[in-house]
């Protein structure tokens, strides 16, 4: 039977709002730390612009990201940036929106999931974590 | 979005584009692209780094005292070091105070639909 070791145990918030984590994204002397929702449906991670805004970046600047959704298309902008969560950290090409909503921040398979091992189980609401291949910082 | 080439550049890029029978602009979305995932197919490193706890931040957000409603926050720990309708100018007035990583959060309308992600990528 195949078995997994973590190096991170973390308990997230009861709440209706999702599987939330505290995150930073850092550029240069910047980061900015938010809440970022667990959203393994999402091929990127997406961030509203106002955290690109407070780290210094020229959103429109970035490559071009076309989105589809439920609820119709959206557009978005990457960047490098250095992402952060609990006790991890990588450089990922993220992208950045500009929905009405500043706190829809999301953590997606390009950029997140495919950086790390990850353990779920929700009912006890802990996630389990490890780099998917970690050096020394 | 423009890009500004070396003059060598661009002209190799035109004298491709010629040969293919393409736009230039064509030949670089083209390249851009195979750049793109080439950046995908990169190992994934990640790194160790001292974690930080932001539990006190994180049940602030679940909770938000609605005083500030309609504006960014900056928090270190349960405090609210900055707040304003400018989430930049809340961020440099934390970081002026000595917080070097502010926690920022928006303070929206509290809204009790379900929230459903999921986006896809088209490009």
């Amino acid at each position: 039977m195949p078995s997994l070791n973590f190096a991170i145990e973390h308990r997230y918030p009861t709440s209706d709002e999702g599987i939330v984590l505290p995150i930073s994204l850092s550029l240069g002397n910047e980061t900015v730390v938010a809440r970022a929702r667990l959203d393994t449906g999402s091929a990127d991670c997406l961030f509203h612009s106002s955290l690109a805004e407070q780290l210094g970046i020229d959103v429109e600047s970035g490559v071009l990201g076309r989105y589809r959704t439920m609820a119709g298309p959206f557009t978005a902008y990457g960047h490098e940036v250095t992402l952060r969560t609990l006790g991890l950290e990588w450089d990922a090409l993220v992208y950045f929106h500009s929905s009405p909503s500043p706190d829809s921040n999301f953590l997606g398979r390009r950029g997140w999931l495919d950086h790390v091992r990850l353990g779920l189980v929700h009912y006890d609401e802990s996630i389990y974590l490890s780099g998917y291949e970690e050096v020394s910082s | 979005m423009s890009i500004q080439l070396a003059p060598d550049v661009e002209a190799a890029l035109v004298s491709e584009a010629t040969a293919r029978g393409v736009d230039i602009d064509a030949l670089v979305r083209e390249a851009l692209k195979l750049y793109h995932d080439r950046y995908d197919k990169r190992a994934p490193v990640t790194r160790r780094v001292p974690y930080v706890p932001r539990d006190a931040e994180m049940a602030w957000t679940q909770s938000p005292d609605p005083r500030f409603l309609g504006q960014w926050v900056a928090l270190h720990g349960d405090r609210v070091v900055a707040n304003g309708p400018d989430g930049k100018q809340v961020y440099q007035s934390a970081r002026s105070q000595g917080i070097n990583e502010p926690f920022m959060f928006f303070v929206s309308e509290p809204d009790p639909r379900p929230l459903v992600g999921g986006w896809l990528g088209i490009d």
